[in-house]
């Protein structure tokens, strides 16, 4: 199996006026191909600012990040952008659409920004909302639909444009237990069939129960690491 | 393609607001276009009825004879000269005068006055003169010894129509002679030194009064039928009587320089009224926009996560601003368009704010302003307009690719 993802001691101290605030103390880490991780930990516990770092937006105050053996310290502002355009989804917890696109449009949106011929982008977006569970749902605003329903079409849009690597802060934190459960579900489904590797963090005990690898944070350091 | 369907729809997340703000650009438009569109048409029609009570749009004369109102100083070439007005369509008539200054006597009293020598049948159709008998009639016989006077001068000498009166003044060669003139008609302009001082005559009488050669005149009046073409058709008179000599070719602006000034000082504080009401739209303008790229901060770290560049948020930002100008523009410039039609057809009655007649440099004004709007006064202000909403939209741009995609996830919890 390739390295996707590896932190090498990783820290991050953010500066809250004059008080130092270590939110990471030194993480070693390394994400394989295919994998699905959720990262649990008490609240405060750097799962944030874990996510972050390795999707490059933000930058570790000490230790190295590489995706796909590239250091992220190392690039500029717009290979950065180029990189989350081209290798990374990400799924936000909330608000995660752009309210004046179809869901078809915000599943298009980066495929769109990729300058992705408009034949392509027709296939994979329609394939993908049949896939997330979607289909006829197309041209329906995000203000129409349900919160799951809108979490599917965050899915499709990060897995659009087959990044190396999709980052899901508290994906299921806004939705109740049963549409989390199928959120879960959708997820485990493109990990195993299209080998999309995820990185989530949660709260949620029942979630953390269908990851196949658990990282505990606690305090900025990792505490567990299990794999199932 | 993608910026422009976003930023279309962006516009009208907020329909309220974006209205607001469409109405506040096309009201100025709208305000700045009926100004300037009053303004032009009052200008235009001032020109116009100086140029027709005093000495045409253009005028030719000898080169010195501004400088020195010497009555000798006379064109010699009339016929050779006006056959080249045949080939501008422009021109409307042209008149033939002589001025001079003189000495009006009754038995009553004498008074000085300037003489203007006319062709009554060249005048009929271009002099505002007719318009303004409140007495008998025009000149009629281009051999007779009428005289048209101001009810100034009528009152001042005492005479009414039929009146008898001598004219006195130096001819060509120095000496003092004298004419039989009699009253055919009284005039009133409304202007204090035209209906007080100014008398009309014959163009042969004048010629006998100065013992001039009949192919002798002062000036040469053309009256045109746009005064705007003024300075083009100058410069197509000033190629074809480049072999004439002595002959100036004037316009109105330097034979009625007070008007001339009068005109441009006032356009200015026009503009400068019209900058004024744009910069208070532009505040609100900018108001608008920045709040809208403020509200969506988190949207744009959004975008921002997803790989969109900076720059195509700042696009993005300068997109909405410009479909929020260009309908603005389009609006006020179709209603701006509609309002100067009314004020074309209808005119503008300013008795209702000044409750009087209007007078100005002398030129008494007819109350009701008609509009007449420029179409190059129209593309500067739409042009200027348009801009200034694409300006007034840069900062809230750059403001909006400031957004850190870090803010994002912190406000996402
Ligand atoms: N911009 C910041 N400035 C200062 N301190 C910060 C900043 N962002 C995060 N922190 C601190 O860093 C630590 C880790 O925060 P982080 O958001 O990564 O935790 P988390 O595990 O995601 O918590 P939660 O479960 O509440 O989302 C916390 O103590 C937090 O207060
Ligand atoms: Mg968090």
């Amino acid at each position: 199996m390739t390295d996707i993802v590896r932190l090498e001691g990783v820290t991050k101290v953010y500066q809250d006026g004059k008080v130092a605030v270590p939110a990471l103390r030194g993480i070693d880490l390394v994400l394989q191909k295919g994998e699905f991780v959720a990262v649990a930990g008490p609240s405060g516990s750097g799962k944030t600012t874990l996510l972050n770092i390795i999707g490059g937006l933000d930058k570790p105050t000490q230790g190295s990040v590489y995706l796909e053996e590239k250091r992220l310290s190392a690039m500029t502002r717009g290979e950065l952008s180029r990189l989350r355009l081209n290798r990374i989804g990400f799924i936000f917890q909330s608000y995660n659409l752009i309210p004046v696109l179809t869901a078809f449009e915000n599943a298009e949106f980066v495929l769109l920004l990729q300058k992705q011929p408009a034949e392509e982008r027709r296939q994979r977006v329609g394939n993908l909302l049949e896939e997330v569970g979607l289909s006829g749902l197309e041209n329906r605003f995000p203000r129409d639909m349900s919160g799951g329903q809108q979490q599917r079409v965050a899915i499709a849009r990060s897995i659009a444009p087959e990044p190396a690597l999709v980052l899901a802060d508290e994906p299921t934190a806004n939705v109740d237990s049963q549409t989390a459960s199928e959120l879960l579900d959708l997820m485990e489904k493109l990990n195993r069939e299209k080998k999309v590797t995820f990185l989530f963090s949660t709260h949620d005990p029942a979630v953390m129960e269908r990851s196949r690898r658990l990282i505990v944070l606690k305090d900025g350091r990792i505490a567990k690491d299990t794999l199932k | 393609m993608l910026i422009i369907k976003l930023a279309w729809r962006n516009l009208w997340r907020n329909k309220r607001r974006t209205i607001i703000t469409i109405s506040s650009i096309c009201f100025g438009l709208v305000l700045a276009l009926v100004f300037i569109g009053l303004g032009d048409g009052t200008y235009g029609t001032m020109i116009d009825s100086a140029a027709r009570l005093g000495s045409g749009h253009i005028t030719l004369e000898h080169p010195d004879y501004r400088s020195s109102l010497l009555t000798r100083l006379t064109l010699q070439s009339t016929g050779e000269v006006t056959k080249y007005f045949k080939e501008i369509n422009e021109i409307e008539g042209w008149a033939p005068r002589i001025l001079g200054q003189a000495m009006l006597s009754t038995s009553y009293g004498s008074v000085g006055a300037a003489f203007i020598g006319v062709d009554p049948e060249r005048e009929k159709e271009n002099t505002l003169f007719i318009d303004k008998i409140t007495e008998g009639s025009y000149l009629e016989h281009a051999e007779g010894r009428g005289v048209l006077i101001g009810k100034k001068m009528a009152a001042r000498l005492n005479v009414s129509i039929g009146s008898k009166m001598v004219i006195t003044a130096n001819n060509l060669h120095g000496e003092i002679a004298a004419e039989l003139l009699r009253v055919v008609g009284i005039f009133e302009t409304g202007s204090e030194m035209i209906d007080g001082y100014i008398c009309q005559i014959t163009l042969k009488r004048a010629q006998t009064l100065l013992a001039m050669k009949e192919t002798e005149i002062t000036q040469l009046a053309i009256f045109i039928t746009n005064q705007r073409a003024t300075e083009r058709i100058i410069e197509h008179l000033k190629i074809s009587l480049s072999d004439a000599n002595e002959v100036a070719v004037l316009s109105w602006r330097e034979v009625m320089p007070e008007l001339a000034s009068y005109v441009e000082l006032d356009g200015t504080s026009n503009y400068i009224f019209q900058i004024i009401i744009f910069i208070i739209i532009a505040a609100g303008i900018l108001n608008t926009i920045l709040m809208s790229v403020m509200e969506r901060q988190f949207e744009f770290g959004v975008l921002l996560c997803l790989g969109m560049k900076p720059h195509n948020l700042l696009f993005l930002i300068l997109t909405e601003s410009m479909l929020l100008g260009l309908l603005g523009v389009t609006v006020g410039t179709v209603m701006g368009l509609l309002c100067n039609q009314y004020f074309t057809v209808k005119g503008f009655d300013m008795t209702l704010f000044t409750g009087e007649n209007l007078d100005i440099s002398g030129i008494a004004l007819d109350p009701i302003l008609y509009s007449d709007l420029y179409p190059d006064h129209l593309v500067i202000t739409v042009v200027l307009v348009f801009l200034m909403t694409v300006l007034v939209g840069i900062y809230p741009a750059i403001k909006a690719t400031r957004s850190e995609p870090i803010e994002t996830l912190k406000k996402g919890k």
